[in-house]
């Protein structure tokens, strides 16, 4: 890396930076597209930037790193992949020298992208990584990520940092909105198989984040707590059974899924509820009065809520909470 | 688990038991004149909580050494007072409330035991029947590797006749105690669990049989006996394991030389979950089918409390008719689905301890108010 600064930005001052990197023409054949080590964009669609280089040609030449007998490239991914797709045999480039250090070509890498574009999550990871990966000053690390527009919160790099390795269907998850930035970091616990099972069951219920945080910890404890493999649980023929029901929609997926979960992982309370819930429908206590539980009937006090808009109504609710209190299963139901 | 550092809260340096632990721990020591210094070695550790049992801190307490033990009014309460002689332990319970009480939590030993023999002669002044225990901030008997503290404790609770210290472990650390005049003021008392959640979830703790071997002897020297099923922890097989305990504690033990034994069932704040979850990978504790309890602590569903209660009570009633059963923490529903009556039937639960102990304890009856 240069050392030379201009005095405000972290960045070496340009007169260093022009004698690195030079204009010229490179065969693509030349070019190793397959090294994505400073690959920032997630847009793998070429289409209309093909459009456009046919049509204007290559207005912005990507960066390249002469290395051995090849180039790798730092920056033009997409540029380069639609110049071939468009049968170019050779383009302009910015060629950085081969003894260049990985932190100047890091530093390219993201500055080509995130001064030209706001950068999405998994962008801003990658991004991140490469700054991790090549500068082991946490405070430089910061300073550099200031200057390139990126957030510049250690707390936030040091979770955002962690998208970028997670398996693409992950990322692609995020990218298109069916999972939270949240949902993924919660998903790096997991093995690589069990968060895209995951993913793949959050796509296809379209639940919110409470609600696939709450199948998160359903699924895990249930794992944990009867001692089977989570992917294992994720596969059962009862949850497939559910999913694939092709009479249900994915609400009602939804909804059943969770009931399944929480009867298995609270077996009793669930019971317990579910009694007291026939319990009062067989009370037939209609739309004027709710007996309500204490909350998870740890308390011992009961609500009996009536409504009322005359006297006249509040005396035909005499016979209802006649039949409430003289319901024997109520009875037993209730402490003594 | 093992003393590696002494802190020496630099006031108390010239303390005679100070001077006592400093050549009966031969571990390096520092000298501090702030807590600071202790509190941010250990927080700054990759596990603070296990840190915090390496170290040892030496100082004064500086707040009361008698406290009323934080009940809440939404259970019964059995209306205990601790002796704060220390702080956290060096063993370690999955489940052990002191990893997220103490901030950070530090093993603590207060060597001002003028104050503490003050503190504890207002209130044997008092003449009013009390239950003291060591054994709510850290284990009562763990001290008796490096200090002298029983010897302090029992002789001063043996000349007076209305308060009764208990001493709660979950070691086999008694041999100090044989020679002490106790006069049977002084409770012994082993918190009780079954072997699977021993070995799983009470790292650095006594074998039962070695609990059962302590109390053993401690009988053979007149102390009177206590025992806490406390956590009962509910798993597959549990009440067949639960039962062989109480079978095993009367084959060893005389129910006559029992005081009471307690019963509670695992009950913790939401933010020790993650820390079980974390420091106990293995530990299946937490995946119980737990409510939020009316003081705000995760507790089993009360039907499972009830059961497990029903069947403790049923199989230690066999064994030991009269010795005093009670429930920890709980309301009176549970007590009376559990044990057929609730503590105001006989005057609360704390006048049911208080009698229980004036009896057993040789207490002036005058003491009961």
């Amino acid at each position: 890396m240069v050392s030379e600064s201009d005095g405000h930005s972290q960045f070496p001052a340009k007169r260093s930076f022009s004698q690195l990197i030079r204009s010229q023409r490179i065969s693509l054949s030349a070019v190793n597209s397959e090294d994505k080590t400073y690959c920032i964009t997630t847009d793998t669609d070429i289409r209309a930037l093909a459009a456009s280089i046919q049509q204007l040609g290559l207005i912005h030449p990507p960066v390249l790193k002469h290395l051995h007998s090849e180039y790798i490239i730092i920056s033009g991914f997409r540029r380069i992949a639609a110049c071939r797709q468009l049968g170019w045999s050779e383009i302009s480039a910015s060629v950085l020298r081969p003894d260049v250090d990985n932190e100047t070509c890091a530093l390219y890498a993201i500055a080509d992208n995130s001064h030209q574009r706001p950068l999405n999550i998994v962008e801003i990871s990658r991004s991140f990584f490469l700054l991790s990966a090549n500068i082991s000053d946490q405070t430089r690390q910061l300073m550099y990520a200031s200057d390139l527009g990126l957030p510049a919160h250690r707390d936030h790099i040091k979770k955002i940092e962690k998208i970028c390795r997670l398996p693409g269907r992950i990322q692609d998850a995020i990218l298109n909105g069916a999972i939270s930035f949240a949902i993924a970091l919660e998903l790096l616990k997991f093995e690589t198989d069990i968060g895209i099972d995951l993913v793949k069951l959050f796509d296809q219920l379209k639940i919110g984040v409470n609600k696939q945080r709450e199948l998160i910890l359903l699924f895990e404890e249930i794992a944990l707590r009867e001692k089977i493999p989570l992917r294992a649980l994720l596969n059962e023929a009862d949850v497939r059974h559910i999913l694939d029901d092709a009479e249900l929609d994915r609400v009602q997926k939804g909804r059943r899924i969770k009931q399944y979960l929480r009867s298995r992982r609270f077996p009793l309370i669930i019971n317990t509820i579910t009694k007291f819930e026939n319990l009062v429908s067989t009370l037939k206590l209609g739309d004027s009065v709710k007996l309500i539980p204490p909350k998870d009937f740890e308390g011992t006090t009961y609500t009996l809520r009536l409504q009322f808009r005359s006297h006249a109504e509040l005396s035909e609710l005499q016979s209802t909470l006649d039949n409430i209190i003289r319901n024997r299963d109520l009875k037993k139901f209730l402490p003594e | 688990m093992t003393i590696t550092k002494l802190y020496i809260d630099q006031d108390v340096v010239d303390f005679p038991e100070t001077i006592s632990i400093r050549s009966r721990l031969q571990v390096p020591s520092e000298i501090v004149t702030e807590s600071g210094v202790v509190f941010n070695s250990v927080l700054t550790a990759d596990d603070p909580i296990l840190m915090g049992k390496k170290a040892l801190y030496l100082t004064r307490n500086k707040g009361a050494f008698v406290k009323h033990c934080p009940g809440t009014r939404c259970y019964t309460c059995c209306g205990y007072q601790i002796l704060h002689v220390g702080a956290y332990c060096h063993m370690d319970c999955a489940y052990c409330i002191l990893q997220s009480y103490f901030h950070p939590p530090v093993l603590q030993y207060f060597v001002n035991h003028g104050d503490l023999m003050q503190a504890l002669n207002r209130v044997f002044a008092q003449k009013c029947i009390t239950r003291i225990g060591s054994g709510e901030f850290t284990d009562s008997l763990i001290w008796e590797f490096w200090t002298d503290l029983s010897s302090t404790l029992i002789p001063a609770f043996a000349g007076q006749e209305f308060c009764a210290l208990e001493l709660k472990t979950k070691t086999a650390a008694v041999e100090a105690l044989k020679s002490l005049a106790h006069h049977h003021k002084t409770i012994v008392s082993w918190s009780l669990n079954t072997r699977q959640v021993i070995h799983n979830e009470e790292r650095f703790t006594a074998s039962l049989s070695a609990r059962l071997e302590a109390a053993a002897k401690c009988a053979s020297w007149g102390y009177p006996l206590a025992f806490h099923f406390d956590p009962l922890i509910i798993y597959d097989g549990c009440e067949k394991d639960y039962k062989g305990v109480v079978e095993q504690l009367f084959d060893r033990i005389n129910p006559d030389r029992i005081v009471w034994i307690s019963l509670g069932t695992l009950r913790f704040m939401p933010a020790l979950k993650d820390i079980i979850q974390k420091r106990f990978p293995d530990s299946r504790i937490v995946y119980g089918e737990f409510v939020t309890g009316l003081d705000g602590k995760m507790r089993y569903f009360k039907p499972l409390r009830i059961e497990i209660y029903h069947h403790m009570v049923n199989w230690i009633r066999e064994c030991a008719p009269d010795v005093l059963v009670y429930l920890c923490m709980e309301d009176d529903e549970v007590w009376a689905k559990s044990m057929g009556y609730i503590p105001a039937d006989h005057g609360g639960l704390s006048r049911m301890l208080d009698e229980r102990a004036a009896q057993c304890c040789n207490l002036s009856p005058e003491g009961l108010k």
